[in-house]
């Protein structure tokens, strides 16, 4: 879906859409090559720091065929996007016709470069205006989402290019077409409070929820398009996620009710030990997904998280279920995760005592290649799975480092001190690997970051796959140069 | 008890000296802002006057305790840590802490206020 003309006429004339570029000039286009994951290029994402406040963190793209050990990276002050939301209210369950005025519209507006670090999103004010600052670039996605009980239509247009200041005036959002319907339940009976939105199927974004009034009745409006119908409940609400395919054509709208099945519920307790002591643990994060519901398609994830007593409680629908157990941070217990299965009869399900391993003690080296220890390097070890905590250690004159590690697996990044050699990654089950790290030389990547020809010094420079996986992390130096090397491509 | 005794010269250890947090994003006690889906970035690089020593790094939020999504750097002479926050409105007014501390238990510390920009 794009924004039409009729819609943001403002918008198409002065920066929007690649017919814009014509009319927005400028000398400046930050951001490198645009990104496409099909190739092998490589995300520098770029966090300024305090000697360089005027910059906003922004993300610069290498193509695969450039010199990846001389780059010059341009990053560039932030232009200024301003302009006014307008559009149509309506009283969502009393009237199926927008007013005839334009009022101002609560909206979020986002203007991100899609892949990247680069964007940021403002919230309008009570006049709909709204400004923000983005780096100067083409490729941004600006996306203007109403606030739900407004039903007032989203409009996203891709492919826009904001090269300087903009004023993007008046922006009429219309009045869309009406999509509405009644969600019910597997007996006929209307279901209140459940919330619904729709989504744009090109671009992902989501419009703002309304909720079902009493009789189970939801109003949204849009622009024409092919868009998913998501229907859930609100936080800890026992409702499946619902997603249904709705394609909107013409005046007429769109009706579109939506049966969530069998909602009868079944508790489901346990309780949180800790395996080698026995004593009960709180502030567990517990995390409830179904893997496969009795009565429905749909899915349904809860959070709750154990008392003082190490117990939680949570009423949730048939079907097959996963927990995960996280414990806190700090915590020196492994999260853990347990199957089980709730009947169609059942009315109560106890997990019984849940037993959390403590962490185990991992110790290891990290060597150069030809065997010298290497000393000072960072070790980061992140979790797969659960809450990806990370956790970090530095190696000694030795090379030799310690961690507690959870009993699940890590993905460990070895920062060598020196940019003689490669950052490198390992994938360790904790429980079972032993033996030491040997680090490449790999090859560089290396330049240096300006803005409009003056160096952008100790800015925080994070080097990522063009799919977004870390493979380093450095700093500028006082001349804006940076010098990593990464594992070979 | 016979023999020549002397006392070897002493070696005098040089005092500990604090690890300073020299820079950071967001600048000491300014707002960090979290204004995108992808959630926001703060970091800190610290310089520390002994040669060797090694950082711990604790960032915590008021109400939340210890955080688990920050990961440690080294880079030529500075060495730091940056954390990843989501766009969550619950982190909205907290206040993030990063505290460094060297194997001597000298710290440094900075602090800033999120804010969320979220749609209502």
């Amino acid at each position: 879906m794009k924004l039409s003309a009729l819609t943001l006429l403002t918008c198409l004339a002065a920066a929007c859409s690649n017919a814009s570029e014509d009319t927005v000039t400028s000398t400046a286009d930050a951001g490198g090559a645009e990104l496409d994951v099909t190739l092998n290029q490589l995300r520098v994402d770029i966090y300024p720091g305090q000697t360089t406040p005027q910059i906003d963190a922004q993300s610069w793209i290498a193509e695969s065929d450039t010199d990846w050990s001389n780059l010059e990276v341009d990053v560039l002050p932030s232009v200024s996007v301003s302009g006014t939301v307008l559009g149509y209210l309506a009283s969502p369950m009393n009237a199926d016709v927008p007013g005839a005025a334009l009022s101002p519209i609560s909206a979020q507006i986002s203007v991100v470069r899609v892949g990247t670090i680069t964007g940021v999103s403002a919230q309008t004010d009570i006049n709909g205006d709204f400004s923000l600052k983005v780096p100067p670039g083409r490729g941004y996605r600006l996306s203007i989402v109403p606030d739900g009980a407004q039903a007032v239509p989203f409009q996203v247009a891709e492919s826009t290019s904001i090269l300087e200041d903009v004023d993007l005036g008046t922006i009429d959002l219309g009045y869309g077409l009406p999509v509405y319907g009644q969600i019910y339940d597997a007996t006929g009976a209307s279901v209140s409070g459940a919330s619904v939105h729709l989504v744009d199927e090109a671009s992902g974004i989501a419009g703002a929820p309304v909720e079902t009034d009493a009789q189970g009745h939801y109003l949204l409006r849009a622009e024409p398009g092919d868009y998913t119908l998501e229907v859930t409940g609100r936080a800890g609400q026992a409702f499946p996620r619902i997603s249904q395919a709705a394609t909107l054509l013409n005046e007429d709208g769109l009706e579109l009710d939506v049966d969530l099945g069998d909602l009868t519920t079944a508790s489901v307790s346990g309780q949180v030990f800790r395996s080698e002591t026995s004593s009960t643990v709180r502030d567990v994060k517990v995390r409830l997904r179904s893997e496969q519901l009795a009565h429905s398609d749909g899915f349904l994830s809860i959070e709750t998280e154990t008392d003082g007593d190490g117990l939680f409680s949570r009423t949730l629908l048939p079907g097959n279920w996963v927990a995960e157990l996280i414990p806190e941070f700090d915590s020196p217990l492994s999260a853990m995760e347990v199957t089980f299965s709730i009947g169609t009869e059942d009315t109560s399900v106890s997990l019984g005592s849940l037993r959390l391993s403590d962490r185990i003690a991992f110790s290891s080296s990290v060597f150069g290649p030809s065997g010298e220890p290497i000393g000072g390097a960072a070790v980061n070890a992140r979790q797969v799975g659960f809450d990806n905590y990370i956790y970090s250690s530095t190696t000694d004159d030795d090379g030799a480092f310690d961690l507690d590690l959870p009993t699940q697996p890590v993905t460990m990044m070895v920062s060598p001190p020196t940019s003689s050699l490669a950052v490198s990654h390992v994938y360790i089950e904790p429980e079972s690997d032993r033996g030491s790290v040997y680090l490449s030389k790999g090859e560089p990547v290396s330049g240096v970051v300006l803005s409009n020809g003056q160096p952008v010094d100790f800015a925080l420079v994070e080097i990522r796959s063009s799919v977004g996986e870390l493979l380093a992390t450095t700093l500028t130096d006082r001349s804006g140069n940076f010098n990593v090397r990464i594992e070979a491509r | 008890m016979q023999g020549c005794f002397f006392w070897l010269p002493l070696e005098e250890e040089p005092p500990n000296e604090p690890p300073v947090i020299e820079y950071s994003s967001p600048e000491a006690d300014e707002v960090f802002r979290i204004d995108t889906q992808q959630g926001g970035v703060a970091w800190v690089s610290v310089y520390d006057p002994d040669e060797g020593d090694v950082m711990d790094y604790l960032w915590s939020i008021n109400g939340l305790g210890p955080q688990g999504s920050a990961q440690t750097f080294v880079s030529g002479n500075y060495q730091g840590s940056s954390i990843q926050l989501p766009q969550d409105p619950d982190l909205n007014g907290r206040v993030l802490t990063c505290t460094v501390y060297d194997l001597s238990g000298a710290t440094d510390r900075r602090n800033w206020s999120i804010e969320v920009e979220v749609g209502s």
